[in-house]
């Protein structure tokens, strides 16, 4: 059975964004910087009024890199397959992880523009992955 | 220049080590234990403090005090120890549990010190995870839901430093290939390791090069193997340590700034601007400059992480650490060996014993045929460059 992520108080926004196709990330009230991982403070100025904000979903990749070894064992299965950092467009650094397919008979390139999609794992859960942009 | 020390380590003990869980993890740690006090001259009477990290680094690790993790009131009862310091760590390595140590005896918390690790390697495989439901948020960025459900793993995170860093500076992957062939050549001396006792075998170029990748661009002989074992040290102040048996290995300072990386990802910029954090700091507690290491001992859990720290350590130029490792420099006879030690790397999944081990033996003269001339400051860092925990030790206590 895939992996799906399972909601917590502070995760629960992010993911139910993701089951209406959005992608949402946790922005500070007060100095308006954004963060991920969702946190109860915020890791800029320290301030508690924290919300989730759609984002445009475009960012480009940061690093990448192609599991060979899974240590999930649902993973093991489709071994080798892509996990990327993608860096978002709103905030330099702001990085979500994602499985990011290479071109065709291609690889990944540090840079490379994607775009968020998403992806149902479970019945009840989708996840924000990422493709090459157009 | 340099700060007067505070602490010495003034004894070194270490278990047997075997691949996979093939003795109980507690009669490893006591065997480290017992073996550290003895080579201090000391008996368990003489001891007041214990510290441990018990945490294994791996997903899914068993918490069976003795079995899978050892803790310190374990040990503690177990050998009649009266300690006036006793303390679990949370801490990520190790290194970290040192310096708990270190400032425990240099505030006269106690008199003598033991801070032991053992490391489990589980016969039904390393981190390996079965159930689809991926909740929290993991440990030291490397699992939970943002990182699980990904499929990406803790060699996943090593890699996209080593990828970026690739891409980035160019450097010759055939450099840091060769710095691990000599690696490999170090650790079939390195008496405790898990090479030398059961496949002394030299790595080559070739082998090193064409091996199967796990998360790439890491391939097989970039990541350590896990083993089963244990180390202890002996702590103590410098003027406790004069009269005991050995050379004193002083400890002239230490860092350990921030914790892992708990509620995000490894990314490069970032990780090395808190790896130069760590050397300023380290530098500046230890009363020392760049210029003056004689030599390190360079955390490898994945080789990438020596020449990350060889940079932010300003022991050479910004992308230029593949070409210095593989420089003669870097070997032992040269100007700055690097991991005279072998590291984990070269003797298996220690998290960062054989460093902090062979840091302090070459400090205390006892380095044998690995042994630096004038190795007046060495230094030990542990753990990956966004969570080290660093320590400078020196045959001199100022």
């Amino acid at each position: 059975m895939r992996p799906y992520p399972v909601p917590d108080l502070l995760s629960e926004p992010f993911w139910s964004a993701a089951n209406r196709s959005v992608l949402a990330i946790q922005r500070c009230r007060s100095c308006r910087r954004y963060q991920h991982y969702p946190q109860m403070l915020c890791s800029a100025c320290g301030g508690t009024d924290l919300g989730f904000e759609p984002v445009s979903g475009r960012g480009r990749i940061f690093s990448w890199s192609i599991v060979h070894e899974a240590r999930h064992e649902a993973f093991r299965a489709i071994q080798p397959y892509p996990v990327a950092e993608v860096e978002l467009v709103e905030q330099a650094e702001l990085v979500l992880l994602a499985n990011v397919e290479p071109p065709p008979g291609g690889r990944l390139a540090i840079g490379a523009e994607v775009e968020v999609f998403f992806e149902q794992v479970s019945e009840s859960q989708a996840i924000p992955q990422f493709r090459l942009a157009a | 220049m340099a700060r007067k020390a505070k602490a010495a380590v003034v004894g070194i003990g270490h278990s047997r080590i075997f691949r996979r869980a093939e003795a109980p993890l507690a009669h490893l740690a006591r065997e480290a234990v017992l073996a550290a006090i003895a080579d201090a001259g000391l008996t368990t009477a003489d001891i007041d403090g214990v510290a441990t990290n018990p945490a294994q680094p791996f997903e899914g690790a068993g918490a069976i005090d003795g079995l899978d993790i050892v803790s310190a009131g374990l040990i503690r009862e177990a050998l009649g120890l009266d300690t006036r310091w006793c303390q679990n760590v949370l801490a990520s390595t190790v290194g970290k549990t040192l310096i708990h140590a270190v400032n425990a005896v240099a505030a006269g918390a106690c008199r003598h010190a033991v801070v032991f690790r053992a490391l489990a390697s589980p016969d039904g495989g390393y981190g390996h995870v079965v159930s689809p439901a991926i909740a929290g948020q993991g440990a030291g960025g490397t699992s939970g839901q943002y990182v699980g459900t990904y499929g990406a793993t803790p060699v996943t995170m090593a890699a996209f430093l080593m990828q970026r860093y690739l891409a980035l500076y160019g450097p010759q992957r055939e450099d840091l290939g060769r710095f691990l062939v000599e690696n490999r050549r170090l650790a079939l001396d390195w008496e405790w390791g898990y090479w030398r006792q059961y496949r002394p075998e030299p790595l080559t170029l070739e082998t090193y090069m064409a091996a199967r990748e796990i998360s790439s661009p890491l391939r097989l002989y970039d990541c350590d193997l896990p083993v089963h074992g244990a180390a202890a040290f002996v702590v103590t102040t410098p003027e406790r340590a004069r009269d005991l048996r050995r050379n004193p290995a002083y400890v002239l300072g230490t860092a350990t700034p921030k914790p892992a990386i708990d509620n995000g990802y490894w990314l490069l910029e970032p990780c090395m601007a808190e790896g130069r954090r760590l050397a300023q700091i380290l530098y500046e507690v230890a009363g020392i400059a760049a210029g003056d290491v004689r030599l390190v001992n360079f955390y490898d859990g994945f080789s990438i992480f020596v020449p990350l720290w060889l940079e932010a350590l300003g022991l050479c130029g910004e992308g230029q650490g593949f070409a210095a490792l593989a420089d003669a420099r870097s070997r032992i006879g040269g100007s700055l060996p690097v991991n005279t030690s072998s590291g984990n790397l070269g003797a298996g999944r220690l998290h960062g014993l054989p460093h902090l081990i062979d840091a302090a033996l070459q400090a205390m003269g006892r380095s044998g045929a690995r042994q630096v001339g004038n190795a007046d400051v060495s230094v030990a860092v542990v753990g990956p460059p966004h969570d080290g925990a660093g320590l400078v030790f020196s045959p001199h206590a100022s």
